[in-house]
């Protein structure tokens, strides 16, 4: 039992140094020329470019009005007495 | 032994009662003493005290009516509604009445306006008030009566009076008229309020306050050029002393109504420029309030000291100065004066002292409270020009947007004047003449159609 253990262990181990490290290299420089490419479809978009003017928040503040003149009438009686 | 008793108490009781009246005809007898030697405001207190809780009897009503004629009301203005109903008298119906007034009390006023005679030297006051309650409840055709019954009343009280009593009734008449025309403008009457303006004559103590609510008549008629041409009148030397702010309010509300917004824009950093130095100067002024009579020792100050320290101050207490108010409170403190020199041994140096503090107090109240006023003119019309400015700001920006701002504005022509038949115009030649004031327009050409 101890024999078969022993040459599991072995096998295991020896498989483990026969791994290799693989290095990957990329293009370092590519090339498109996007004229010659072709893409397939149908354009949905419209001829020239717009954009919708958004409408402008308009700020109405409350100008100054006067209403009557019933504070004066009250004054002038002030000013009597 | 029961009858006895009761004919005891029959008798001490009517004896009791023979004894009050005996006490009070003392009492008015001795008024009368102090009246007759001219102790006025003794004489006042002698009698007024004793009925602060009962109603005076026809010869006492009569005799504290003959003192108020050379003593004046103030005294009675310390008194609760309960003590002036006991004295039942006009004089003492005319405050209550105006305490209600000022309440809202409407009905209570009237009740008590109701009650003057219609012969009382008080009726054209009476009138007045009793027309503007009519006006605050919108009773308009009441109110017209009212102050045209004013008016009248007033005229035919002038007649052979002392020169300061016939100012007193001439400017009753002229508010009583004044008011009319007011009540037009809240009616939305404008051309009809115009024409009773127009028709008060510039002689008229009030006129100078009038022209800013002609100005607002014209501006609500769309005429803002003659709106501008009416507040002009205020920079002339003539009127330089006058207060008014809101004048500067309208005045920067029509540039803006004729679309003039860089005109408007001048109005209203002219505004900041001319009353912030004013307001910090009112300001310290009100801060300086070290004493009792601090404001009533202002009034008296030599004109060359506070003109030297501020012009703006003197034109203040000038204003304050010319008002009826101040000078009938005036001549009270004078005529107290007198009594307290005079000291006549009969007369009560220890009240009239009181008094003449109380009368102070009052005076002094009543002038604090004006400068409070003009500060705050001064901040709620800052305001106002605040967003009027926002406002121009926004609509200038707006024409940027537009690509609209006008170029090389023309200005000024006879055109775009809005005159009346009766009505023509000379150019501006720099210098204000006296028969020319009120009546100046501008011809500026609104921009708003070209925008």
């Amino acid at each position: 039992m101890k024999s078969i253990l022993m040459i599991l262990v072995l096998t295991c181990s020896l498989s483990a140094f026969g791994k290799e490290n693989v290095v990957y290299k990329y293009k370092q420089y590519e090339k498109f020329d996007l004229g010659d490419l072709e893409i397939k479809g149908s354009i949905i978009a419209p001829g020239d470019l717009s954009v919708k003017e958004r409408r402008r928040k308009i700020f109405k503040r409350k100008l100054y009005r006067r209403k009557n003149f019933d504070e004066f009438i009250q004054r002038d009686i002030k000013f009597i007495r | 032994m029961r009858l006895v008793l009761i004919a005891f108490l029959i008798l001490s009781f009517s004896l009791t009662s023979l004894a009050k009246v005996d006490k009070r005809d003392k009492i008015y007898e001795e008024a009368l003493e102090l009246y007759k030697r001219k102790n006025y405001f003794s004489a006042l207190d002698h009698i007024g005290k004793q009925y602060k809780y009962k109603s005076p009897d026809r010869n006492a009503k009569h005799l504290i009516e003959k003192i108020l004629e050379h003593t004046g009301t103030h005294y009675f203005n310390t008194y609760g509604d309960l003590e002036l109903r006991k004295m039942n008298i006009p004089e003492t119906d005319l405050i209550m009445a105006k305490r209600n007034f000022y309440l809202g009390k409407y009905k209570y006023a009237l009740k008590r306006l109701n009650k003057i005679p219609k012969a009382h030297r008080l009726k054209p006051e009476a009138l007045l008030l009793k027309g503007s309650v009519f006006n605050m409840k919108n009773e308009f055709e009441k109110a017209d009566q009212a102050w045209a019954e004013c008016s009248e009343d007033a005229v035919s009280k002038i007649g052979l009076q002392k020169e300061k009593v016939q100012r007193y009734f001439t400017i009753i008449k002229e508010d009583c008229f004044i008011n009319r025309a007011r009540m037009r403008f809240k009616q939305k009457k404008y051309l009809m309020a115009m024409k009773l303006y127009d028709s008060i004559p510039k002689t008229s103590f009030q006129w100078p306050y009038i022209l800013l609510e002609k100005a607002w008549a014209q501006y609500y008629l769309g005429n803002y050029n003659n709106t501008i041409g009416t507040l002009i009148t205020y920079n002339s030397p003539l009127l330089a002393s006058y207060f008014t702010p809101e004048a500067e309010v309208l005045k920067a509300l029509s540039y803006y109504k004729l679309c003039l917004y860089d005109d408007a824009l001048q109005v209203i950093e002219k505004y900041y420029d001319n009353y912030t130095p004013k307001s910090n100067k009112l300001r310290s002024v009100i801060a300086k309030n070290n004493s009792d009579t601090y404001f009533f020792d202002l009034m008296f100050t030599p004109i060359t000291e506070t003109e030297k320290d501020s012009a703006f101050l003197r034109n203040l207490i000038t204003q304050v100065s010319k008002r009826v108010k101040y000078n009938l409170d005036l001549n009270t403190l004078y005529t107290l004066n007198t009594e307290i020199v005079r000291n006549d041994k009969k007369s009560k140096q220890n009240k009239l002292a009181e008094i003449k503090k109380d009368l102070k107090e009052q005076i002094n109240h009543y002038v604090k409270v004006s400068m409070y006023r003009y500060i705050n003119q001064i901040h709620s019309f800052a305001t106002e020009m605040f967003n009027l400015k926002l406002e121009i700001l926004s609509d200038k920006r707006n024409l940027v947007y537009r690509n609209k701002v006008s170029k090389n504005l023309k200005r000024g022509s006879l055109e775009n004047v809005k005159r009346e038949s009766h009505q023509e115009f000379w150019t501006f030649e720099n210098a204000f003449w006296a028969d020319e004031l009120g009546d100046y327009s501008l011809g500026l050409k609104s921009q708003c159609k070209k925008r």
